[in-house]
């Protein structure tokens, strides 16, 4: 509990050493170093206040149940009689107290040789005269009680008082502003920098100002990352260069190709209507088809990902623009490592497709259009819901040549059922009956298991949660995990052909995902959760219960979340909308 | 005198089973302390809170092994709602050994569940062989049901559990091809031990379990493939069917001989090998009803129990080992990881590694186990990591009075060793408390726990 007093002391000591003589107001940039690597700027500080102390999402947090489990730990109820304390002192409320401390701006800067700063602008000299003398008085007393009465210090330099309350903490205030750093030597550096002694400052740098111009203007918080420095650090210029995982590789290429290209990462977040939008740009684009990971390379200005599917119960979608066949073609190069892994999975792959090449006879019959479905199922009442619940994904995929191509994809999934079928008549299993039905004007392929209800009343076996499907409407090819999910995705790419809906130009990457249907399969699987987190973490059923709790009602506030990623202006950029539900 | 100079005297060389199995009642020699308390509690039970030993020392050895073997029917319908079932039969990896292991934790009935891990050691039947989460579950349900019930009884419902065929590689027994891994395993290791009965008698009786087969979880019965001829077992001669080899098994002197001697080992010394004379009441009498609650009972209440020939005459096995620390710290940890930890020192639950279960004793522990052993305390008292600060010696040790680093390292030495430890020891456990410089936080604490946990004293039950 000391400790972390402390931090908050020291924090809140931050936010007020006795102002000096008023200064001309010099933008928070000029007092940085000019090779800052990280920056973060909260521009309007009142309104992210305003935000998080609205009425609504204060009686969410305080009548979660992760709220109401934190309010039986002596050491939060102390915290907040500690806050309590402190609002009665200033006879305000904490908001109040935080915007005005707070009401200029908050920037926080990462420095070279492990230096961190902070500069907090105020709008209220007096308030924040008033809360620093209380805080030292307060530190001074805790000092005195640790019979270390000389942890409290202070010092001159060019005219401005610092203090230091902890090892690891300087602050001072000049003007209505007040600045930290963790170093004192720091702080001296950020004040001859205000005297035009300290040479060239972050105002100054070119690349700073790029990157600052990119950012959204309607940011309330805004990051600049100096990559060019960070791409220095061995880790980040590996992980840069270096591809482990063949699926990570593919989900996310184009990001790590274009970073790979840039020298600097410039980040706003604005409000939009309920939700936040974060957008990342970088100066950096990777479109080189020629290149090992140029497999998202755009041939032309209109190409792109398509829009994403949208079926019933759905609770993500994922669409990649994607050449599968430059992909698989590379994977010498790009996972040199995984060579045997790849020529066994190549054999495997074989044996379904008739000995075909699989990079040339197989993939190089798909066209650059992947896309990912992921929704709730709804089950037969003739089986019951099985425990846990899954719910059922599909990949859809474009044909080059539909004719072609059909006979030799619906092969490969009869062989593969077929497999499936004789390894579990081996371990004495049930297996899976094909059917060919017609949903629409398609002819498709499923398999499911015979019902048969549990004659105990339990759970309905896992295995209820598949009944795989191959459906080919148009030049598309599905393979869902579900029956059901395979005639919606029919459904939808109809309802997308005759709407000639076009590509996503130069987007790359665009995923979507449900907030309220991912929570609604998580209640599904709710006691599994909690007998699971019970063995995994040592709870009680009421402290798993809480957890899981609290988790279902964040993914019941995030109403839907979407990114896009792709090349905007001949920047990289990733766009992040996140829409929150107000809590009922 | 030292305490146990005094129990080492009032055990008669040898040993007179007349005394031994009569009731232990504490006398001026032989006072009720501590040291019983948590002998009787590792023994029992999976060790016990300072509380427990406290309110055991208060009721004295009779009632206090009233509560273990008889609970009260409000503890035993507690102990029946503790609703595992549900993991346990999804057969996910680690789900049987992560809520057996919690349950072990949380029982109000710990004496069962001893004996139902008792039961699984000796029945040696594997989830690798087995194959099926669901079987797997009602198998250790079937163990828990019959775990202080009658032997008879338990073994007729083993005989018609699919786990068991399938455990014993016996899914199958045809008429024209009888499988004798079955019939091998009950007239040897679960009943007369080997080498009492020949190789006819196992083919013999193997042709009473023909006809059963276990398709797709079911155990079922094939009158066509059954043998009807007539069967010679133990010079038994019938158209034995599968329930009459029980019988005749149970009928053998050898089956009650061997499961008393398997069960001495489990709650007296695994040491010296008693006596036939030292057994011959437990064994006729046991002989009579097959009930292991009464075996049970009548060796927990005995002088013999309360002597020297038992006191720390046991390894803990890893399950005791963690469990106890646990217990000591009154907290549940999160059971999913230490089923791992613990299947890494020698003991996967759910898995004995062959029928013969787990060899016990010495086996248990080597250079290798053993560091394991400490390092998987380390782990469960560490405040991060994968048992996530769950234990917290600091306030254990504050709730019962110890704050300061000398007495915080007599209580950790008093709830698990009950002090009864070297003065030597106990020299060197203040002298590194004296040297605990760092008042600040709760460190030293965990520190002062692990060095107990480091006494060779602490391996034993």
């Amino acid at each position: 509990m000391f400790r972390s007093f402390r931090m908050l002391l020291c924090f809140a000591l931050g936010c007020c050493a006795v102002a000096g003589a008023a200064e001309p107001a010099a933008p928070p940039s000029s007092w940085l170093a000019a090779d800052s690597l990280v920056v973060l700027e909260i521009t309007h500080p009142k309104e992210v206040l305003a935000r998080a102390f609205s009425n609504d999402v204060v009686q969410a947090v305080t009548s979660s149940p992760i709220y109401q489990a934190q309010m039986a730990n002596p050491k939060i109820s102390e915290f907040l009689n500690v806050v309590k304390y402190f609002e009665n002192h200033f006879n305000s409320d904490l908001p109040t107290i935080l915007g005005k401390l707070t009401g200029g701006g908050i920037t926080l800067a990462v420095q070279p040789q492990e230096s961190v700063v902070m500069i907090v602008e105020s709008e209220d000299a007096k308030l924040l005269n008033d809360v620093h003398e209380f805080l030292l008085m307060v530190a001074r007393n805790e000092a005195q009680k640790q019979n270390d009465p000389d942890r409290v210090k202070s010092a001159e330099y060019r005219g401005v008082t610092g203090w230091r309350v902890a090892p690891n903490e300087a602050h001072a205030i000049v003007g209505n502003r007040l600045i930290i750093a963790n170093k004192p030597d720091e702080l001296k550096l950020m004040l001859d920098r205000q005297a035009k002694e300290g040479g060239k400052t972050l105002a100054d740098s070119a690349r700073f100002q790029e990157a600052r111009k990119a950012a959204d203007e309607k940011s309330f918080a805004r990051l600049y990352v100096d990559l060019a420095a960070l791409k220095q650090l061995p880790q980040l210029s590996d992980a840069l260069n270096r591809y482990e995982n063949p699926l990570a590789a593919l989900l996310f290429a184009p990001v790590l190709g274009a970073m790979r290209e840039s020298n600097w990462i410039s980040a706003g977040l604005a409000f939009q209507g309920e939700g936040v939008q974060l957008s990342l740009v970088t100066d950096g684009v990777a479109n080189d088809p020629k290149a090992a990971d140029g497999f998202a390379a755009f041939a032309d200005a209109s190409a792109g990902a398509m829009p994403n599917l949208t079926v019933p119960r759905q609770i993500a979608a994922m669409s990649l623009f994607r050449d599968l066949h430059a992909f698989y073609a590379a994977k010498d190069k790009l996972f040199p490592d995984r060579t045997s892994g790849l020529i066994f999975f190549e054999n495997m792959m074989g044996i379904f497709f008739t000995g075909r090449d699989l990079t040339e006879e197989v993939l190089a019959e798909t066209l650059p259009d992947v896309r990912v479905v992921v929704a709730e199922q709804k089950y037969d009442e003739k089986v019951g819901k099985p425990e846990p619940q899954f719910p059922g994904f599909a990949i859809v995929m474009r044909m080059r040549d539909p004719d072609k191509f059909r006979p030799i994809a619906e092969e490969a999934w009869q062989k593969a059922l077929g497999l499936i079928n004789f390894t579990r008549g081996q371990q004495a299993l049930p297996g899976l009956i094909i059917d060919r039905p017609t949903h629409g004007d398609t002819k498709y392929s499923t398999a499911s298991f015979a019902p048969a209800k549990p004659a105990d009343g339990s759970a309905a076996d896992v295995r209820f949660n598949f009944a795989p499907a191959l459906a080919m409407p148009g030049s598309y090819l599905i393979f869902s995990s579900t029956q059901e999910l395979a005639c919606d995705l029919i459904d939808a790419l109809k309802k997308e052909t005759d709407a000639k809906e076009k590509p996503l130009s130069q987007i790359h990457s665009a995923v979507v995902l449900d907030g309220s249907q991912l929570a609604s399969i998580l209640k599904s699987n709710k006691e599994g959760l909690i007998r699971q987190n019970m063995v995994e973490k040592g709870n009680s059923r009421q402290q798993a219960e809480g957890e899981i709790g609290g988790m279902y009602m964040i993914l019941s506030a995030l109403q839907r979340f979407e990114m896009s990623a792709g090349v905007v202006d001949g920047h990289s950029k990733v766009q992040l909308q996140l829409d929150v539900k107000r809590p009922e | 005198m030292p305490m146990n100079a005094i129990a080492e005297n009032t055990t008669p060389k040898p040993i007179d089973a007349g005394w031994a199995w009569a009731r232990f009642e504490p006398d001026g020699q032989r006072a009720w302390t501590l040291r019983w308390v948590g002998h009787l509690y590792r023994r029992a039970a999976f060790g016990a809170s300072w509380q427990q030993l406290q309110d055991a020392l208060k009721a004295g050895p009779q009632a206090t092994i009233d509560g273990l073997v008889k609970p009260t029917a409000v503890q035993a319908g507690a102990d029946a709602s503790s609703g595992d079932d549900a993991v346990t039969r999804s057969g996910e990896a680690g789900a049987l050994a992560a809520w057996w292991l919690r349950r072990m934790l949380e029982t109000p009935y710990p004496l069962r569940e001893k004996m139902a891990l008792f039961w699984h050691g000796h029945f040696g039947i594997s989830q690798a062989r087995v194959k099926d989460g669901r079987l797997m579950a009602n198998h250790v349900s079937m163990l828990r049901k019959h775990a202080l019930g009658s032997y008879r009884e338990l073994l007729q419902a083993a005989a018609q559990d699919p786990a068991m065929f399938l455990g014993l590689n016996s899914e199958a027994s045809r008429r024209a091809m009888p499988n004798d891994n079955f019939a091998r395993q009950l007239l040897g290791n679960l009943t007369m031990g080997p080498g009492v009965c020949d190789e006819q008698d196992i083919k013999e009786a193997a042709r009473a379990f023909t006809g059963w087969f276990v398709l797709r979880g079911d155990l079922r019965y094939f009158e066509r493939e059954h043998d009807t001829g007539v069967k010679t077992v133990l010079a038994q001669k019938g158209a034995w069917k599968p329930e009459d080899i029980v019988r005749i098994v149970l009928e053998h002197g050898e089956s009650a001989r061997s499961i008393v001697r398997k069960i001495y080992r489990w709650l007296i010394s695994e040491v010296e090998e008693p006596e036939e004379s030292l057994l011959k009441p437990l064994c006729d009498s046991f002989a009579q009803s097959y009930d292991v609650g009464q075996l049970v009972e009548t060796m927990l209440r005995s002088n013999l129990f309360f002597s020297e020939t038992a006191y720390r005459r046991r390894v803990k096995s890893p399950v005791e080992f963690a469990l106890g620390i646990a217990k000591g710290m009154e907290s549940i940890v999160p059971t999913l990881p230490l089923g791992s930890a613990l299947a890494n020192i020698g003991q996967q639950l759910g898995d004995p590694p062959t029928v013969q279960g787990w060899p016990g004793g010495r086996h248990w522990i080597s250079p290798a186990t053993l560091t394991g052993r400490l390092a998987l305390a380390d782990a469960m008292l560490s405040p991060e990591g994968a048992y996530g600060g769950k234990l917290n010696a600091g306030s254990i040790a504050k709730k019962h009075g110890s704050a300061g680093p000398d007495a915080a390292a007599g209580f950790f030495c008093d709830l698990w060793l009950q002090g009864d430890v070297a003065e030597s020891i106990r020299k060197g456990l203040k002298e590194a408390a004296d040297a605990a410089k760092s008042p600040a936080g709760d460190a030293w604490f965990r520190d002062a726990a692990n060095r107990v946990i480091r006494i060779p004293e602490f391996q034993l039950s």
